[in-house]
């Protein structure tokens, strides 16, 4: 069995009253490639952003390789790419990248960037702004910014919403590379149809994770007639 | 505030005869340049649908039925222009007062020509402006007239041409010294204007109208918050200021980029500067100059001009931090300390700063440089830079205004002047850059060394600078301690 890569003890999240997630007890391994499902308000993205640093547990732990998810030691080895894509309103497409890559230490080979703007339908736009892009536009140059960026650890909350076919099966792809590559994947979707391309499924409901196992038997759940 | 800060400019001793008859060869032309900017503001704010802003529920639900829009517009455009004319007045009757002061022609007379021209004005911006918003004249004609218009009042003011028509209407303020009937006539014309634009309004387009709406409510939201930060942005998308889609500084960013990413990125946002925020930011660091030399020659109330040059072009040009800002997400997913990014992002503001005013110091000491102006220009330029961007900084890095739990749990006793020490200390902090100026000034009133003087009196503005630009750096570790002190 490979390190474990992201461990939580009693992870929970409240808003005022009303509780959002948890406690969740939780281990995934290195190189694990997990699929997270559930309802709208089921506490996915809230569980994503608890690992990703940027909400706080109201109670618990998160680890993400032994260290709390806001150090400087996860955020070289974490990726996160949240369901509502942030980009800069003052660089093109091609300067994301270019700054992306160079903060993490990156100054050598780029050639990652030309095949990104490539492979995910960007060519043409690399210049633009993507602050002035589509919905869908937008979305690929975040998945861009996300992967251009060495990672050992990919958090990715609804990837797919506004993506057409061909950006949905590039990043689709893209992921399957950087799981083989040894990467740790976590992503949220509610997409039935991409559920088979990984190891291990989880299912949150009002908070609490109700199924743990493999992902292929989490489709069950996709129809609702398990959730509450 | 202004009523004391102009009093105390213009002083209260009576004109000499001379003096009184400079005042009435260019002041109507000054007037006529005031009303030109005016009109250019007024058909800028029209091109883009403005000045009026509608409810979202009045252009979704009114707009949008089967009504004449000129009879729906016509209410909110007339209150509009009443209210600009309102207050034009009061602006007129203070300055009308305070010429009355040094000028023989008596305070009612002065106040009531004041009132006249003021409420002119306003009107004739408003006017330009719903001519403009109307599209029945298209919007880049009111422009290019307004501009026109201003031109000529320029060429005016320096002798190119005798005669301007706007200078004519300048003529009202100055009636208490030669009544002008002609001028009458210009006011007959802007009552047309302004008459033309509210009946022709139903031409409004709905697109402007709908950004405006949206826009606008979250303006007077982030004003209501104090909130600087939004109330930049929000402006500038008012005025469509987007960012260009050329680097123009490409051939710095792209080199410095791989081993100065910091430097390379923020190079990168300001190659993309749309044309107008580069000739604000180069009018105001010129307008910074000529206000030191104001201070240079003895009206030392200008440095409070000059340093608010220097902070509203810093604003600007600290952009590329700003955005650091406006995106935690980012920030967060970099493996550096944010205090340290921030910092780093400093150097770029600093660089454009000093470039500005360094071209206003060329400017400023090119029409006629005092005796050892050129030594503490050399010297301002590096404080004032220095001092522009840590006021800046403060302004960009602090939370708004009235936005953090704390204020709204103190009682307001200890949130009003925390409230007003807060807007009021980045602007202090800019204009601290300008110290040097007076401390050399008063060296030369008294026969002292100039430079060393200059030199000395820096070191307040240079120690400001770097405790905020070390403030900046340690801002997260400050507060975390903070916190941990108070046991939060």
């Amino acid at each position: 069995m490979n390190d474990v890569a992201i461990r939580t003890v009693d992870l929970t999240k409240t808003y005022g009253d009303v509780d959002a997630l948890g406690p969740i007890d939780l281990e995934i391994h290195e190189g694990e490639s997990v699929v997270l499902i559930g309802h709208n308000g089921s506490g996915k993205s809230t569980l994503l952003n608890l690992l990703a640093g940027t909400l706080e547990p109201s109670d618990g732990m998160a680890r993400i390789f032994g260290s709390d998810p806001d150090s400087i030691h996860v955020r070289q080895r974490r990726s996160w790419l949240p369901d509502n894509p942030v980009l800069y309103d003052d660089l093109s497409l091609r300067e994301h990248l270019e700054f992306t890559i160079r903060m993490h230490g990156g100054s050598g080979d780029e050639s990652i960037i030309d095949e990104l703007i490539e492979r995910l339908g960007l060519s043409g736009r690399e210049e633009d702004l993507p602050s002035q892009f589509s919905r869908g536009l937008r979305q690929k140059s975040a998945a861009a910014v996300a992967l251009v960026r060495p990672f050992f650890l990919l958090l990715v909350d609804e990837p797919f919403v506004g993506l057409d076919a061909t950006g949905r099966l590039a990043f689709l792809d893209l992921l399957e590379e950087a799981r083989d590559g040894g990467a740790t994947l976590v992503v949220a979707t509610h997409d039935p149809e991409v559920i088979d391309r990984f190891d291990r499924g989880l299912v949150l409901d009002n908070g609490s994770l109700i199924f743990d196992g493999p992902a292929v038997d989490v489709r069950p759940y996709l129809s609702g007639s398990v959730l509450s | 505030m202004l009523a004391i800060f102009a009093s105390g400019l213009i002083g209260d001793e009576a004109l000499t005869r001379a003096q009184q008859a400079q005042v009435h060869k260019y002041g109507p032309e000054w007037a006529g340049l005031i009303l030109g900017v005016l009109l250019v503001v007024g058909a800028r704010s029209g091109s883009r649908g403005g000045p009026l802003a509608l409810e979202a529920a009045d252009v979704h639900n009114l707009l949008l039925a089967p009504l004449p829009r000129g009879r729906v517009l016509r209410r909110p455009s007339i209150g509009s222009i009443g209210y600009g004319s309102a207050a034009g007045a009061a602006i007129g009757a203070l300055a009308g007062l305070l010429f009355a002061q040094r000028i023989p022609g008596g305070n009612a007379a002065f106040i009531a020509s004041g009132v006249l021209f003021g409420a002119t004005a306003a009107a004739a911006g408003f006017g330009f402006a719903f001519l403009a918003a109307s599209r029945r004249i298209p919007a880049v004609v009111m422009v290019v007239i307004a501009l026109i218009l201003t031109g000529l009042s320029i060429a005016n003011l320096t002798d190119v041409i005798a005669w301007a028509p706007l200078s004519e209407i300048g003529t009202i303020p100055f009636w208490p010294l030669g009544f002008a009937p002609a001028s009458l006539i210009g006011v007959l014309i802007v009552i047309g204007c302004a008459v033309a634009g509210v009946s022709w309004i139903g031409g409004l387009s709905i697109e402007s109208a709908q950004r405006r709406t949206r826009l606008v409510g979250q303006l007077r939201f982030a004003v209501t918050q104090q909130d600087l930060r939004s109330v930049l942005l929000l402006r500038r998308q008012l005025a469509s200021e987007l960012p260009g889609s050329r680097n123009r500084l490409r051939f710095l960013s792209r080199p410095l980029g791989p081993k100065f990413p910091i430097v390379g990125r923020g190079l990168a946002s300001i190659g993309r500067w749309p044309r107008v925020r580069i000739i604000r930011v180069g009018v105001l660091c010129v307008g910074a100059g000529f206000a030191s030399r104001a201070v240079w020659l003895g009206t030392t109330p200008m440095i409070l001009v000059a340093g608010l040059c220097t902070y509203v072009a810093a604003l600007d040009a600290i952009e590329p931090l700003a955005q650091e800002i406006d995106h935690p997400l980012l920030v967060d997913s970099y493996p550096h300390e944010r205090g340290d990014l921030f910092q780093r992002h400093l150097i770029v503001p600093v660089l454009v700063l000093l470039t500005g005013l360094v071209l206003s110091a060329a400017v400023v000491l090119a029409l006629g440089a005092p005796v050892d102006a050129d030594i503490v220009a050399a010297i301002t330029v590096v404080t004032a830079s220095l001092a522009g961007v840590a006021g800046a900084a403060v302004s960009v890095v602090g939370e708004a205004v009235l936005s953090a739990l704390d204020e709204a749990m103190m009682p307001p006793e200890v949130a009003g002047p925390r409230v007003v020490f807060r807007m009021l200390w980045p602007p202090l902090v800019a204009i601290s850059g300008f110290i040097p100026v007076i401390a050399a000034q008063r060296a030369m009133r008294d026969g002292s060394e100039i430079f060393n003087t200059a030199l000395t009196f820096s070191a307040i503005p240079l120690v400001i600078s770097v405790g905020v630009f070390a403030w900046v750096r340690y801002r997260d570790e400050l507060h975390d301690s903070m916190n941990e002190a108070m046991g939060r």
